[in-house]
């Protein structure tokens, strides 16, 4: 089964479809098993099917909230080594199929059948796995290399599905790839294809809202820690959940244009507790018209704040203060390191006060805090 | 009426570049928001007294906020100054797009690498021409050279090249357009990374600010900056090519119909401009494939789109009509096949066409070192005394470094003489090259135990042997003359045996144990027995050389010519317990 929410067809008012995939396991890939020689050494991943589940527990769990086009359905696919069980949010428990080729074109059809249906259904599509880049961005199911004589041949062809999307009907589309995109060694001389999940066709190039959203730049990987959900997909989360939030009109607001950059900043300011070697840089692409909602929030939106002083080491004796109109926040007593919390979205007045005459108090009357994150320094130099 | 004056300073320099500036309430509603120039001031008018916060939006994706109390009946002003913070006036621009920049760089690294110019000619040829920047800025590990392709209009096709003994080298689209080109040293760090990273913009930075705008993702900030630089009439052909494809992403693009159209028409050298006018006539209300068509393969005849962007647009349009079995022409697949090697080879990331090649027609060729002549070529660490290093020369490490600068020292009195001799050679090349209607390759190889030279004319004799039209012989004789150019003291001088590498240049034939002579001998022979040029060719050599387009338009060279060989990228290594999703595995154990 793949279908994990909603109905095999769409029927009514605009929805929104999720289409998630999240291959870990790859048995043809090292320590698969059944490896098939000449492949590249890619490895097992746990972190994807993972990071798919959590993707569609905030789907279906949160709920998404939007007026114009509720959560309609959900399919999902998983590679899982360790089992294939997913626990619908209040809900039962599902066997999810295997993330191979085959099933992955069959739910692909049902869901773009879903989306086709309305011009005003919305359209996420997820992938969570092994990608490879060369001209063409490839996403490997689960049954990549199962064939030593064709080994690439069950890769996707990313690129091209995206350009035969055009002639879906539904016109806000968004597309998130939590893989890889780099080139292996052995892959440098071949010349290589994948298949497509849907053909273009020249005649019909449908307008569409539709930002791709790459967990990373080109020649570079993604990174995931071992059984966590990865890296980009947690970013993501966290820009869903209010970090990518806007207020229009006096909502806050989840749309298409300032999720990407919401997501981008997060893995910067992530990237900076880093080595060179492990940083990742989030980039958006696609076609995009105009703004679309994804998601409004019932609450005004947390943010991820730092606030620290200059010099350095006063923030260590320091006690902090952020006072808004309708929070309040303290750090008492003064705690080595940066003061790091949520704070919610608002206008504060920011203080920095000493027990010990090293430092003048001081404080700012007028700091915004606004999503995604927000960092705050206090000058207390004597 | 509660009324807020925004003013945007402008720079020493930057004047007129539109910034995204919001005004938010003290319950952060957005009450205003909209593009405002350097240099310019914005009376907003405001629903009420109170508090209010004006945020400007940098290109880098950085913030700059103050906040104001207005009063009731009382005009408030707030004053911003986005370009200051920048050493140079003409660094500014990197305030508002690449702040990182302006904290340094490496000079060691900097100094490792060298720079030169290909320019492409009327005739289609590149080569490579004077460095001729109007300026340069040079601090520790920044170097900032400045060049005037459009005030001294010199308008058409240019690519940077940048090399050095760590770095492959890579060719970097400039546009014709009066441009900065800023190159900081990379600290090496892991060491996994170029020596030198590199940006390109241009002078009044107005285009690129929006490019940067659409790298954040900020859609809306870009649609109104488009559309503030639209307003302004854009004189500036490449600044109108980048709000062009911002608005084919948006598009909202009905209304500048006639002036995409304009952009293709009268911008012959700039190949955007027939990529930007296939997609909008493509994704206009009334869509005209069999023109869009057209327009794609006019594109990829007038050369490499000069934004990365662009690139990539005609890839996928090309791919969409190969796929197409209506629309779908030899030319079509000709064109993409053409363009794929470059994709393949394409630092996607760069905002211009960024690839790996020998030259702009060789994508893919990894080579490093330095080329074997030096003119016009600009060292940032001064030339390199020997030429041991030059081209086919393999990485040095760093560690090697100080130890081969020791060794060239000694070496320099030894070299001097033979300089003088390899000097004479490479006079008469360079001559070759300025004039290359007539060349032989005895001029390349006039050491002892040459076979008999040959002469070959690339107006002529070489056009018979190829028969594909003249174009397709200076296509090959190009081949041939940059082969022997850069190979310059090497094989061609030494023996007139044709080096394998040549066979790949001419599209993987083998031509081991073959003399030049021989080949022509061959070629000509096919030729009498009424083969036709092309399969004369093919027939002399064993396999495909070149392919002559339909209609003849122009030569591309076969597939495995070098396109089989993308850039060659090192993997990070991987924490434990870390999990890369893709090649990096693999980059895992190699590293």
């Amino acid at each position: 089964m793949t279908l994990i929410v909603g109905q095999e067809r769409h029927e009514g008012p605009p929805k929104t479809h999720a289409f998630i995939v999240g291959v870990g396991r790859y048995p043809h890939l090292s320590g698969g098993g059944r490896e098939t020689p000449g492949l590249p050494p890619l490895a097992q991943l746990t972190s994807p099917p993972i990071s798919a589940r959590a993707l569609a527990n905030w789907l279906i769990g949160t709920p998404l909230k939007h007026d114009a086009a509720p959560l309609g359905s959900v399919e999902m696919l998983l590679s899982d080594a360790g089992g294939q069980n997913y626990d619908v949010p209040g809900g039962t428990r599902i066997a999810v199929e295997d993330a191979t080729s085959e099933r992955i074109e069959a739910a692909f059809g049902r869901w773009y059948d879903r989306c086709d249906a309305h011009r005003d259904n919305v359209a996420l599509f997820y992938f969570c796995g092994h990608g490879v880049q060369k001209d063409v961005l490839m996403l490997l199911p689960e049954n990549v290399g199962a064939s030593s004589l064709t080994p690439w041949a069950k890769a996707i062809d990313f690129d091209a599905s995206y350009r035969g999307m055009a002639r879906c009907a539904a016109e806000t589309q968004y597309y998130f790839i939590d893989a890889c995109r780099q080139l292996t060694t052995s892959m440098l001389k071949k010349d290589f294809k994948g298949w497509t999940l849907i053909e273009g066709d020249v005649w019909q190039q449908n307008p569409r809202i539709a930002p791709k959203l790459y967990a990373t730049t080109i020649g570079h990987p993604a990174f995931g820690d071992a059984n966590e959900p990865s890296r980009y997909t947690r970013a993501l989360l966290q820009a869903l959940g209010g970090g990518g939030a806007d207020k229009q009109n006096g909502r806050w607001v989840i749309d298409t244009s300032h999720l990407g950059s919401a997501v981008q900043k997060i893995i910067d300011r992530g990237n900076l507790d880093l080595p060179h070697g492990e940083q990742q840089k989030v980039v958006t692409g696609g076609d995009s018209i105009g703004i679309k909602t994804l998601h409004v929030l019932d609450q005004p939106p947390d943010v991820l704040t730092t606030i620290s002083c200059e010099p350095p080491a006063a923030t260590d004796v320091a006690e902090l203060y952020l006072k808004g109109r309708n929070r309040q926040y303290e750090r008492v007593p003064a705690t080595a390191g940066a003061w790091l919390r949520k704070v919610e979205a608002g206008i504060y007045e920011v203080a920095a006060k000493f027990s010990r005459a090293e430092y003048p108090n001081r404080s700012r009357p007028d700091e915004l805090v606004r999503p995604p994150e927000c960092e705050i320094r206090i000058e207390v130099a004597p | 009426m509660n009324d807020l004056t925004i003013s945007l300073n402008h720079g020493e320099r930057l004047s007129r570049v539109p910034l995204v500036v919001d005004v938010l309430d003290d319950d952060l509603n957005t009450v205003w928001s909209g593009p405002i120039q350097l240099g310019d001031s914005r009376a907003v008018v405001l629903p009420r007294p109170g508090k209010y916060a004006v945020q400007v939006k940098l290109p880098s994706g950085q913030t700059m906020t103050r906040l104001c109390d207005v009063q009731e009946g009382a005009p408030a002003s707030v004053e911003l100054a986005p370009a200051a913070g920048s050493p140079h006036e003409s660094l500014e621009w990197a305030t508002l797009s690449k702040p990182e920049a302006l904290r340094g760089g490496d000079e060691d690294q900097l100094q490792s690498v060298w720079l030169r110019l290909w320019s492409r000619s009327s005739t289609a040829d590149w080569s490579v021409v004077p460095w001729t920047p109007i300026s340069v800025d040079r601090d520790p590990g920044v170097a900032q050279y400045t060049f005037g392709f459009r005030s001294m209009q010199q308008f058409g096709q240019y690519f940077l090249q940048v090399g050095g003994p760590s770095m492959a080298w890579k060719l970097v689209a400039l546009p014709a357009d009066d441009i900065h080109v800023l190159i900081t040293g990379v600290a090496e760090g892991d060491g996994k990374r170029d020596p030198v990273d590199m940006t390109v913009t241009s002078v009044e930075h107005r285009g690129e600010a929006l490019l940067g705008y659409m790298a954040q993702g900020e859609m809306e900030e870009a649609r109104s900056v488009a559309k503030a630089l639209l307003h302004d009439k854009v004189e500036n052909p490449t600044a109108a090519a980048a709000a062009a494809y911002f608005l084919l992403r948006t598009g909202d693009f009905e209304e500048f119909r006639r002036w995409m159209a304009n952009l293709a028409n009268l911008m012959q050298w700039l190949p955007d401009g027939s990529v930007i006018d296939a997609w909008a006539i493509l994704r206009s209300a009334r869509p005209d494939p069999v023109r869009a068509r057209d327009r794609l393969v006019e594109a990829a005849d007038r050369g490499l789109p000069v934004y990365t962007a662009g690139l990539r647009l005609l890839i996928d349009g090309l791919s969409l009509f190969a796929a197409d079995k209506m629309l779908k022409t030899p030319e079509i697949i000709a064109a993409l096949e053409d363009v794929r090697r470059y994709g393949a080879a394409a630092e996607w990331r760069a905002r211009t066409t960024t690839f790996v090649g020998s030259d702009p027609e060789s994508p893919g060729e990894d080579i490093r070192g330095h080329p074997e002549d030096r003119k016009h070529v600009e060292f940032l660490g001064g030339p390199p005394a020997t030429s041991a290093s030059a081209a086919s020369a393999s990485m040095e490490s760093r560690e090697a470094r100080p130890q081969r600068r020791a060794r060239d020292r000694a070496g320099e009195a030894a070299e001097a003489s033979r300089e003088v001799t390899r000097e004479d050679a490479r006079q008469r090349r360079h001559a070759i090259l300025q004039n290359p209607s007539v060349f032989q390759f005895s001029d390349f190889a006039p050491a002892a135990g040459a076979d008999t030279p040959i002469t070959i004319e690339p107006s002529s004799e070489l056009a018979a042997m190829v028969g594909a039209g003249v174009r397709s012989a200076e296509a090959v004789t190009r081949r041939l003359l940059g082969y022997a150019y850069r190979q310059g003291g090497a094989s061609a001088e030494r023996s007139s045996r044709i080096p394998p590498a040549l066979g790949k240049l001419l599209g993987g034939i083998d031509l081991r144990g073959t003399t030049y002579d021989a080949l022509k001998q061959r070629v000509l022979t096919s030729l009498a027995q009424g083969g036709s040029g092309e399969a004369a060719m093919e027939s002399a050599t064993g396999g495909g050389t070149t392919e002559a387009r339909a209609g003849g338009a122009r030569a591309t060279r076969s597939g495995t010519s070098g396109s089989s060989r993308p850039v060659a990228r090192r993997r990070p290594s991987r924490s434990t317990g870390r999990e890369a999703r893709g090649a990096s595995a693999e980059g895992a154990s190699q590293d």
